[in-house]
């Protein structure tokens, strides 16, 4: 290759040292480049999504506060618009109820305010149709609309608790970030005004007042001061309170765990990245070594160690500056597919794709900083070398020395020769392998690692719904006599029995660092009949309930995670229905993923309650329990309620439940794999590159094998199976590398998304699937340097020096 | 104990192109290297025969085309022009496989610098042709790398790897190596070249008794002294093969 321009004669070198192994440069600059685009890419990723996810929230002016009380309406609107710091407020109805639509039924939550054109608080925004909504018609959420394959214009039927139908048109669609997609929450939304709901026959009282805060307020302890004394004044004016809430502020319900999961992924990815460098360690030590004499020669005409370092470093870098060159685009493309794809999930939008420019300086230093930290090592040990040295090594291979490897295979007549060439050929370069090898095995823990993450959370949800045994869950309107209720559903074919729940809204009340008390989050205690229920409690602490129980009682791990300073043996005080009372927590249990619930005694709650032997929730055992079974008692027992004058609410079979649930887990798996096979991608160009040095080192050998009779096959075979040999070495190290990884992704997965960490259950699946993997790596990996050498002449190989 | 090669087939086996049955036929051999400097030619329209049981010797100075000339023997190089025949076969028409399975089972070859695999002991080094062109069972392939070994005194040896012996003690493997197979002919380039004149000697008596087998060698060497030893010496000069007057007389130019 001539180049042109006068090149002062080090630049020629580097020039000359890049370009002359062409394949070599590209594995090197493929391996960092994958490193930082995986790196970068979910990066990219992060800072999109949240930065929009939480822009497009801040944007619809959300609350900061939930209140629930009784009776709310437009003048609690105005009465709460009018205290200090308040902002705006607004108003919400809801109602659950059923829909159907092309003759499919299923459960719909309805949304409605006064008016849509004059929202204040959590706005939404029309996308298509006559807004705002008129009477008589529904609106839908745009994720909504998919999920149920209906469009502006159609017409569904809405039925109401007493079994009477009305249709509703679709008004057009809109987009509301703060409603929880169909995919998540299992059922649709539709939007409503407050004189469609008086036209179906429901209260238009407020079910909730969401409330923002001047912008000012960003501080949570003082959002949950403002919420207790905008609750308490409501009180005083008479209103019966029954809870509230306030989200993290500013940000999307999903911007923390979207943030705390990009970090998990972005941890593989830099993990992708240091392995890159190890490529890059083996690549310049092989250099280094075929270029002694070089060395030796530019020492004898005067080169310091130094300038000899810095040549090197150069070259080094100029591959990095490349690598990042190609990676920036791509770690865009990658970063805005993810970035699309939670997007897709929580249904919001990515305004733009675009890099962040604290992203690009990070993959700039990682692509400088990465190679260079790699490539140190292997040359400051290169610069070392004597001229004498560099000038007086010849002949086949260098000095071997026979370690307990071989020792061991040495005497062995099970292995031919051409095999354990190939074994001990794997084990020369201990270092390269060695390197090598960690590559490889950690891509292989990470992969079976996310298996038995997936196994873990399919065991996980196995475990919760089997506490959770019951085949059909029907809400009711109202309470109703838990004796009344059996009778009429014990006449329906297929149901084996009944259990009844009752439940209420709680308020914990804390003492605040002044006189005043503050009051903290709302949950729900629920009340099954302890000693009768099919519920199998998970305790993990203290004691499950016993029948003889007034004030126990027992908190899940969802709400500790909300009221972290409760202890099992604490006293709280607890605010139900503006009764004030010392609850003794006895226990804590794991209720599930996101559970916020306690438990108590049904006795006790439902006299608390003013309700003694009502029930609220009834849970139907079926005496089959696959989904057609589940769906069609659901339908008769609801069909049997109505007829006997109950209001029957909501209805939901476990079927439904547990495939949704696993849909969900599925999306983190898949992000989780995308990654792994990033990782796995440099582990191939890892054993691509090692094997072709390899190859190329030994050119003299594969050339005297040649002299005594081997062929191609036999050559390519001894190669092949050399990689081989290494995959299969990975495979069985990445084994037990994999429980402890995988223990670590299970409890960060479990921090993440499930507020405990999660049961580690490991999955065999993992294990044989990498076998498959890796092995397919290997030989893909050593096809190339396997057919280098079979195209090694024995003249070549001899005049090779 | 060297009983454990065939005696080779004095008369060839089976003629090619109805000629004489030589063992080695070169016929209008030419070989050209393209350099940066243009074509080089290496050999010039060589024909030579070497009967079965020939002891030959190469000799000529450093750069005249020794190396090419043995290479078109042993088919490690092929010619540009001219047709090569060793045994029965046209070894010029061979492509890279044919030719490396017929080698390794017709052809023994012994290099200057050794060339034993490092990783192997020196028995597995002996044993690595049988392997690769499946000659014999696997338990005969150790008896007879072991039987190899005595024959040039190296059995206590046997497991050790090669660079734990001397270079003299390497260059007997690299002979033993190049009888696994029993080939009938043994090529050797400068086997001598690397070692002092008493360890030279000793290899140069075992080249003897392999003749004594019914081998045949075609040996390069710098060395007069062993070169009049032999069958029949050979001398190459700028790609051609001379006389040992015009030899002489390029080598006082
Ligand atoms: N691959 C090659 N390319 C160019 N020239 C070559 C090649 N191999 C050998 N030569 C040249 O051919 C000539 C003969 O080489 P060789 O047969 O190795 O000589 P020797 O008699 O020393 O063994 C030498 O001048 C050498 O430089
Ligand atoms: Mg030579």
């Amino acid at each position: 290759m001539r180049i042109g321009i006068q090149l002062a004669p080090r630049w020629h070198k580097i020039l000359n040292d890049v370009l002359e192994n062409k394949a070599r440069t590209i594995l090197v600059v493929l391996a960092i480049a994958v490193g930082v685009i995986a790196f970068g890419g979910v990066l990219t990723a992060k800072e999109m999504a949240v930065t929009d996810m939480n822009q497009a929230y801040l944007a619809t002016h959300p609350p900061e506060i939930f209140l629930y009380g009784s009776p709310f309406t437009q003048r609690t609107e105005r009465a709460i618009e009018q205290m200090p710091h308040v902002d705006g407020a607004q108003g919400w109805t809801t109602a659950w109820l059923k829909m159907e639509y092309n003759s499919e039924w299923s459960n719909i939550d309805l949304y409605a305010v006064q008016d849509f054109s004059d929202m204040r608080v959590g706005v939404v925004e029309p996308i298509d149709g006559d807004w705002p909504p008129k009477t008589r018609e529904i609106w839908f959420e745009r994720a909504t609309i998919d999920y149920l394959g209906t469009a502006p214009g159609k017409t569904i039927t809405i039925e109401l608790s007493d079994g009477t139908r009305r249709q509703l048109t679709v008004g057009g669609t809109i987009h509301d970030i703060n409603a929880v997609p169909p995919n998540l929450s299992n059922w649709p939304q539709g939007y409503v005004t407050l004189e469609t709901l008086k036209w179906l026959g429901m209260s238009t009282n407020f079910s909730y007042v969401a409330i923002s805060l001047e912008d000012s307020i960003t501080d949570l302890g003082q959002i949950e001061q403002i919420r207790t004394d905008i609750s308490d004044r409501l009180e005083r004016y008479g209103y019966q309170m029954w809870g509230g809430y306030s989200p993290t502020p500013g940000k999307h319900w999903a911007a923390d765990q979207v943030e705390a999961f990009s970090m998990v992924l972005a941890l593989i990815g830099a993990l992708t990245l240091v392995l890159s460098g190890f490529m890059v360690t083996n690549t310049v030590s092989s250099l280094i070594t075929q270029q002694k004499r070089q060395i030796g020669m530019m020492k004898t005409v005067g080169a310091t160690g130094g300038q000899i370092f810095g040549l090197y470093l150069l070259e080094i870098c100029g591959i990095g500056l490349f690598a990042l060159l190609v990676s920036i685009p791509l770690s865009l493309v990658l970063g805005s597919v993810f970035a699309n794809t939670i997007a897709g999930y929580l249904n919001f939008d990515i305004s733009r794709f675009r890099m962040t420019y604290w992203v690009i300086l990070l993959q700039l230093a990682a692509a400088l900083a990465v190679p260079v930290l790699a490539a140190s090592l292997p040359i400051a040990r290169g610069i070392r070398t004597t001229v004498r040295e560099a000038v007086s090594d010849y002949g086949i291979g260098g000095d071997v020395k026979q370690g307990w490897l071989d020792r061991l295979v040495a005497r062995t007549r099970v292995l031919s020769r051409p095999i354990l060439v190939s074994l001990q050929n794997a084990f020369r370069r201990k270092g390269r392998m060695a390197l090598t090898l960690i590559t490889l095995t950690i891509a292989g823990a990470i992969f079976m690692s996310v298996f038995t993450l997936r196994h873990s959370l399919a065991q996980e949800l196995e475990r919760v719904m089997s506490l959770y045994d019951f085949d059909v869950e029907v809400y009711l309107d109202q309470y109703y006599s838990a004796r009344r209720l059996e009778q009429e559903a014990m006449r329906v074919p297929g149901v084996d029995h009944i259990e009844g729940w009752t439940f209420a809204w709680a308020q914990r009340i804390k003492s605040g660092q002044d006189t005043d008390e503050i009051e903290g989050g709302g949950f729900q205690i629920l009340a099954p009949p302890i000693g009768k229920t099919y519920l199998k409690p998970d305790i993990l602490e203290g004691r499950w309930l016993c029948p003889e129980d007034e004030n126990a009682l027992v908190i899940s791990t969802a709400m500790l995670a909300q009221e972290p300073d409760i202890k099992v043996g604490d006293t709280i005080t607890l605010d139900i229905q503006g009764k004030e009372r010392e609850w003794l927590v006895v226990g804590l249990l794991n209720a599930g993923p996101g559970e916020r619930v306690a438990y108590a005694n049904f006795p006790y709650l439902s006299r608390l309650t003013g309700m003694p032997g009502m029930v609220y929730d009834v849970f139907v055992f079926t005496q089959e329990h696959d989904l057609q079974t589940q769906q069609r008692v659901a339908n008769a027992v609801a069909e049997q309620l109505k007829s006997a004058g109950v209001l029957v609410g909501q209805s939901m079979t476990m079927q439904e439940i547990t495939n949704t649930t696993s849909s969900q887990f599925d999306l983190l798996i898949g992000f989780l794999l995308s990654m792994t096979v990033l990782l796995a991608i440099v582990g191939g160009l890892g054993l691509t590159s090692t094997m072709s040095l390899n190859v190329l080192e030994r050119t003299r050998e594969i050339g005297v094998m040649r002299a005594v009779g081997a062929t191609n096959g036999s050559i390519r075979g001894i190669v092949v199976v050399e990689g081989m040999i290494t995959g299969l070495l990975s495979w069985l190290l990445a084994i037990p590398l994999s429980f402890p990884l995988a223990t670590g992704l299970c409890t960060m997965i479990g921090d993440v998304f499930f507020e405990f960490p999660l049961t580690v259950s490991f999955s065999p699946v993992g294990i044989i699937f990498w076998l498959a993997v890796a092995l397919v790596i290997s030989v893909i990996a050593s096809l190339i340097p396997a057919q280098r050498a079979a195209r090694i002449s024995v003249r070549e190989a001899l005049a090779y020096e | 104990m060297w009983g454990i090669f065939t005696k080779s087939d004095a008369n060839g086996n089976g003629a090619h192109d109805g000629q004489e049955n030589h063992l080695i036929d070169l016929r209008g051999v030419t070989k050209i290297y393209l350099t940066h400097a243009g074509e080089f030619v290496a050999l010039n329209d060589v024909n030579l025969t070497i009967e079965p049981g020939e002891f030959v010797a190469v000799l000529g100075k450093s750069g005249s085309g020794k190396s090419t000339l043995i290479n078109m023997i042993t088919g490690i190089d092929r010619p540009s022009r001219g047709e090569v025949y060793v045994g029965d076969i046209a070894a010029h028409t061979l492509n890279e496989n044919q030719m490396a399975r017929w080698r390794g089972r017709n052809v023994g070859i012994v290099f200057q610098f050794f060339q034993l695999l490092p990783t192997l002991t020196i028995l597995q080094n002996i044993m690595l042709p049988m392997d690769f062109c499946k000659m014999y069972t696997p338990r005969e392939r150790e008896q007879r790398g072991m039987m190899l070994l005595e024959m040039v005194g190296l059995e206590r040896h046997a497991h050790k790897l090669p660079t734990a012996i001397s270079g003299g003690q390497q260059q007997r493997v690299a002979i033993a190596r190049a009888l696994a197979n029993d080939p009938p002919i043994v090529v050797a380039d400068e086997p001598t070249g690397n070692l002092d004149s008493r360890t030279a000697e000793h290899i140069f008596e075992i080249f003897g008794k392999l003749i004594d087998t019914g081998k045949t060698i075609v040996m390069v060497t710098h060395d007069h002294d062993l070169a009049s030893r032999v069958h029949r010496t050979i001398h190459i000069a700028d790609g051609e093969i001379v006389t040992e007057q015009q030899e002489a007389l390029s080598i006082a130019n």
